[in-house]
């Protein structure tokens, strides 16, 4: 009986099968041909985006492990750095390790009034904390390395930062199964990648204190006040005065060869009340942020402050610039990201070198003489000196 | 997952190979065997994409290198050498071989050890 009815319905699909797709051939094979085709369409349709969530998710993961190595290779370095040069007589690695969780609250900017000095002052704050923290875990560091070991601090901060945040945000896309959130994080992936990889270089240059990319400011500062007397003006900024065709110039730039920024507005501030505003100009040099497909080292000259820090000194720049109407020039060099934070590139040190001519030329050519100019270097001096 | 898709392959080919006989089942036969080349091309791609990532994680791609020059203008001595933790741009290291003026660190720099093609 059952045989009979499995027989018809072979005839009957057979019928189907030659009649509709003209095949007469073996109907094992067509059946399941057809089959296959209804299993893998279903297949398709109800299962698409969980196959591309699956997609995302191994990508976030393989991500994820590399974020992983770099942190914990980036601590290790940290570590292994501090009981070099700091000689501490503990183990250093659970100060470390708490410290890593270290976080600054930029002000509150609703009311937008009086937040620069309010941000000033919490920036100064980590600062000091970032300083006692390095001197405590390195007590016998020389004083000349110990600003690398807040910058080694700084990025592997950073690089931990990074890392429990695209764990956060993949765990949560796991628990929550939110398309939204998965495909933003890989949609994101390649640029925080490209930002872990550029950190993780930061934290080999610290670590040796060679320079970095965005050291090219202070790179030209120094070849120009190389060989001439220098004093420390204000906190971690030094300043050399020399005649160059009968005009009066002030180069500034960070304290080196440490990892130092120092505070470039307030030593400019100061020249500029110190000399009654009678300052013809102010050169400012900086690194500055290429966009893709220029190259790098390129040479781009412009007005008005040329520093990346976060508001504080660019402020005290402007508002004595104005209060005695001094035009400030520009000059960037171009690079990436990437190039700012890891060991300066040949095509940044060659561009430092036409950078000094070009400071030379403007002095010629916009101050007169018997003129006094300000010319700035600005950027992280680490492994530079003067 | 390279392994799984390897594992796939191997069965599907098995498979593919032991219905050759029967001409029958030779259209099966055609797709296990495009499935598990399917299988075999996933499996590769990922085992190379899993090599590359472990070359990158454990080859260094710059060399940090320093210049340095006899202070002396008319002396040409110049050489390089790998990076030393210490050295920074005008540090001055020891005494020319050549006029016997200070060596000075001019500059300091990253190589790349990438072969690059023209």
């Amino acid at each position: 009986m059952f045989c009979n009815r499995v027989g018809r319905l072979r005839g009957g699909l057979k019928l189907i099968l030659v009649s509709f797709f003209m095949i007469n051939d073996s109907l094992d094979k067509y059946i399941l041909d057809v089959l296959f085709f209804v299993v893998f369409a279903l297949f398709i349709t109800l299962f698409n985006q969980r196959i591309q969530v699956w997609m995302w998710i191994r990508d976030a993961e393989g991500a994820l492990r590399r974020l992983h190595f770099l942190a914990s290779s980036a601590k290790d370095i940290t570590i292994k750095t501090v009981k070099e040069v700091g000689n501490p007589s503990f183990d250093p690695a659970p100060l470390i390790d708490d410290f890593l969780d270290f976080f600054f609250i930029e002000p509150v900017s609703l009311d937008p009034a009086g937040v620069i000095q309010r941000l000033e002052h919490i920036l100064n704050t980590r600062d000091k904390r970032i300083e006692a923290f390095a001197k405590k875990i390195a007590p016998n560091a020389d004083p000349m390395f110990l600003p690398n070991i807040e910058g080694l601090l700084e990025a592997t901060i950073v690089l931990n930062t990074l890392y429990r945040e695209i764990r956060h945000l993949l765990l949560l896309g796991k628990k929550t199964k939110s398309v939204v959130f998965l495909m933003q994080l890989q949609m994101f992936l390649p640029i925080i990648m490209r930002y872990a990889e550029a950190f993780f270089g930061a934290v080999d240059a610290f670590s040796g204190g060679k320079p970095i990319g965005d050291g090219v400011g202070a790179l030209v500062a120094a070849k120009l006040m190389r060989g001439k007397p220098h004093k420390e003006i204000v906190e971690k900024v030094v300043a050399s005065e020399f005649d160059f065709e009968g005009r009066r110039v002030v180069v500034i730039k960070a304290k080196g060869p440490g990892a130092e920024v120092g505070k470039p507005g307030e030593a400019i501030a100061r020249i500029v009340a110190q000399n009654s505003g009678a300052i013809a100009r102010i050169i400012m040099i900086d690194a500055a942020a290429k966009l893709e497909g220029e190259k790098t080292g390129r040479i781009a000259e412009g007005v008005g402050a040329a520093i990346g820090d976060p508001g504080p000194e660019k402020y005290k720049i402007e508002e004595i610039a104005v209060k005695y109407g001094i035009p400030i020039d520009a000059i960037a060099i171009k690079l990436s990201l990437e190039e700012a934070i890891t060991v300066m590139r040949k095509e940044i040190l060659e561009a430092a070198e036409k950078v000094v001519q070009r400071v030379l030329n403007i002095i010629k050519e916009r101050v007169r003489e018997g003129e006094t100019v300000i010319v700035a270097g600005i950027g992280n001096t680490i492994g530079i000196g003067q | 997952m390279s392994i799984v898709f390897s594992l796939a392959a191997f069965v599907l080919f098995t498979l593919g190979l032991t219905n050759l006989d029967t001409e029958a089942e030779a259209g099966f036969s055609i797709d296990y065997f495009l499935s598990g080349a399917v299988c075999l091309v996933l499996s590769f791609l990922l085992a190379f994409q899993h090599k590359k990532q472990l070359q990158y994680r454990l080859k260094p791609r710059f060399l940090s290198v320093v210049t340095v020059k006899c202070s002396n203008e008319n002396c040409n001595f110049k050489e390089e050498r790998e990076f030393k933790r210490g050295d920074y741009i005008f540090k001055e290291v020891g005494s020319c071989p050549k006029c016997n003026s200070p060596l000075v660190i001019v500059a300091i720099y990253a190589k790349s050890l990438k072969k690059r093609f023209t």
